[in-house]
């Protein structure tokens, strides 16, 4: 029985991990934390089921059309909104991608409504039993995803040059912008795959929690947490961080009540900083920064 | 506090100016010789928007009323206010529309937590309110003699389904799973303590789970271990798929699953949970579902929602507002001379067990404001919601449950 609830934590954990990514790799490269990333994914699923329902397009398809409109969708909320004011203080930036989520959360309620309605799995298939526990091939879908998502990135970090363009522009724009780093074609591209990562993110919960407005919102907080137990500049970080954070809160949802679940997750990730205030992944980046 | 003093002196000083009104214009507010002004808050917007269904079902019924002729020659005016589900923007819609729209009464006010926070300002002004979108026990016993219920109580329901559950499941071994807010806490107590009363028959295990948790794998597998001969789910539509999908994958599903009505009734569950995942779970309605219906006015509610929204909004909550506004009108047709707030309800106290609306029976008098006693008891089969037998009675005196 304890099987099956660190595996149904491990795979809400992915999802978190996964939403987590995105706003790791945001901050990472161009320091703004991304308060409005649930809901730009939020929306991003909306558009993947629109094609799927309204067009009839097959999943696959609404999916790489939906992430191809989450990188424009990343793309241009960079340039419109957050270039313009990028060298202004952090506390502009955090009340810009508030206001973010505002905007997309009423518009998402004025184009959609705000029923709850079902979305599909990338793998549909009935549950079966491995030992003790049961499992969707969906489910474990989400988790391969979303391991091969963050080595993806981890590699592209550490051993591509547009990861050491991004690591460098992270560092010092001025300085990255005069050895000939275009850091604006950067940051562009960073918030596109953010965007898309949340998007993917979206698109695999959506079947989870039913696709509304308000979906991302238990999400967001979770990956919030997750970001930070990972350290926030660290992809594996990230998704190992939303795997304690979903096994741990389904262990206290089973022993405790699930009332308290989010208590105690805040509790963990406050005992983790005050051992280690970096996070558990985040200490050499951290102290690059500083 | 502040907020229901100020609200309580807003609501008290209406009622003088209504009375004022009624010297200079010769009718009480809301009224002229050719309107009678409505209003009604709930949410529009939000995340339980889905109850905008409940304004929608009013409209069309006051649509379908006005198109033959109104009330007694008067149009009826719907004044909605979107609250999105949230305390003080439900006072905030309320007192504008006692104070600033001036309208004659409130009907179907959607949800418990958004009128317990206008219910002090609602009695102090005596407005009459009908058919309050909450099954919550406090607001109708004690009886409040302007405010009158309509949801079919969420005690007595749950009292009624433990009934189900035991003497036609033949469950001795029960599970609850309930949702740990006001709603659920009152429905799992009603709950326990009919079991209680009950020789041979006990609470197996009880889980919990708040509205907006997404993964109810533990509650699922708690539930399953626990080996109960039938479920009870005292939930919102939401949870109530959720775990239902939980139980699914856990290979669960030939446990009864039994699911209040405000989690189960409406057939968009088919829809959230998967139509396989949600084959079997019983429920209830508070009448016959409009598929079913074998009654008179069936097809004038589904033609007239039809015509004035969607084939989309035809449902529970479509259906029940549109029954509660059928039991407004009824109260101003029966009103005998000058329509005031006080013959209005004196009129509706004399519904008993009227049989004109697409609720099995609605009774209201001075010791009574329940509205709907009758429940019909429903299993999801093919994607639809297929009626189990007739018409439940649970009798609010007694706690008897009759089946007919």
């Amino acid at each position: 029985m304890i099987a099956q609830i660190v595996v149904s934590g491990i795979i809400f954990g992915c999802i978190y991990g996964l939403a987590a990514l995105g706003m790791v790799l945001i901050y990472k490269t161009s320091d703004i934390v991304n308060f409005a990333q649930g809901e730009m994914a939020m929306i991003i699923t909306f558009i993947a089921f629109m094609f799927i329902s309204k067009y009839e397009l097959p999943y696959i398809a609404s999916f790489a059309l939906a992430l191809l409109f989450a990188a424009l969708l990343g793309a241009i909320v960079y340039i419109l909104f957050l270039k313009p004011i990028q060298s202004s203080t952090p506390i502009s930036l955090i009340v810009l991608t508030l206001g973010l989520y505002m905007i997309f959360h009423g518009l998402a309620g004025l184009i959609w409504g705000h029923s709850p309605t079902s979305f599909p799995r990338a793998l549909e298939g009935s549950p079966f039993q491995i030992g003790s526990v049961f499992i969707t091939p969906n489910e474990i879908f989400v988790v391969i995803f979303t391991i091969c998502l963050m080595l993806l990135l981890f590699a592209l970090f550490r051993f591509t040059k547009i990861g050491l363009a991004m690591r460098a522009a992270a560092q010092d724009m001025m300085a990255s912008e005069l050895m000939g780093i275009k850091v604006t074609k950067i940051f562009v591209l960073t918030w596109a795959l953010g965007s898309l990562l949340g998007g993917v993110a979206g698109m695999l919960i959506a079947p989870t929690t039913f696709l509304h407005p308000s979906m991302m919102a238990e999400v967001l907080i979770m990956a919030f947490a997750a970001a930070v137990l990972g350290g926030f500049v660290s992809m594996p970080g990230a998704v190992i961080g939303g795997a304690i954070i979903g096994v741990f809160g389904n262990l206290v949802s089973y022993f405790v009540g699930s009332e308290l679940r989010i208590v105690f997750v805040f509790l963990l990730i406050i005992v983790v900083l005050i051992i280690r205030p970096t996070g558990l992944f985040g200490g050499t980046q951290y102290i690059k920064k500083v | 506090m502040v907020l229901l003093v100020l609200a309580a002196c807003g609501g008290e000083g209406n009622a003088e100016e209504s009375t004022n009104n009624k010297k200079s214009s010769a009718y009480v507010q809301g009224i002229t010789d050719t309107e009678i002004l409505v209003g009604t808050t709930g949410p529009q917007t939000g995340p339980v928007a889905e109850y905008d269904k409940v304004r929608k079902g009013i409209q069309a019924y006051f649509n379908y009323v006005n198109d033959n002729g109104g009330v007694k020659g008067r149009k009826l005016k719907l004044i909605a206010y979107d609250d999105q589900y949230q305390p003080a923007k439900a006072v905030q819609g309320m007192q504008r529309l006692i104070e600033e729209e001036k309208v004659f009464g409130i009907i179907f006010p959607v949800g418990t937590s958004t009128f317990s926070a206008t219910e002090e300002l609602l009695k102090e002004s005596k407005i009459p309110v009908v058919g309050i979108g909450t099954g919550a026990t406090k607001f109708v016993d004690p009886i409040s003699p302007n405010i009158f219920g309509m949801q079919f109580n969420y005690a007595n329901e749950a009292k009624l389904m433990v009934d189900y559950i035991v003497n036609q499941l033949g469950a001795k071994k029960i599970a609850i799973a309930y949702q740990n807010d006001d709603f659920g806490i009152e429905t799992l107590e009603a709950a326990l303590s009919t079991i209680k009363k009950l020789d041979g028959v006990k609470v197996e295990k009880e889980v919990s789970f708040l509205s907006i948790d997404q993964d109810y794998s533990a509650q699922a597998q708690q539930l399953v271990q626990a080996k109960p001969d039938a479920i009870l789910m005292l939930a919102t539509p939401v949870p109530a798929a959720a775990l239902r999908q939980e139980m699914y994958k856990l290979g669960a599903t030939d446990i009864p699953f039994v699911v209040s009505l405000t989690g189960g009734q409406d057939k968009n569950q088919f829809n959230l949970a998967g139509k396989d995942v949600w084959e079997g779970v019983i429920t209830a309605m508070p009448f016959a579902s409009y598929e079913s219906s074998d009654h008179a006015d069936i097809d004038k509610y589904t033609e007239q929602i039809k015509k004035d929204f969607t084939e989309e909004d035809l449902g529970a909550l479509t259906q029940s507002a549109w029954g509660t506004a059928q039991v407004f009108v009824e109260g101003l047709n029966r009103v005998e001379g000058d329509l005031t707030w006080e013959s209005y309800i004196k009129a509706l106290e004399t519904l008993e067990n009227w049989e004109g609306s697409i609720f099995d029976s609605i009774t209201y008098t001075s010791e009574n404001h329940y509205g709907n006693t009758t429940l019909r008891m429903v299993e999801a089969k093919n994607g639809n919601l297929e009626p189990i037998g007739g018409p439940v009675h649970y009798d609010p005196s007694t706690g008897k449950v009759t089946y007919k």
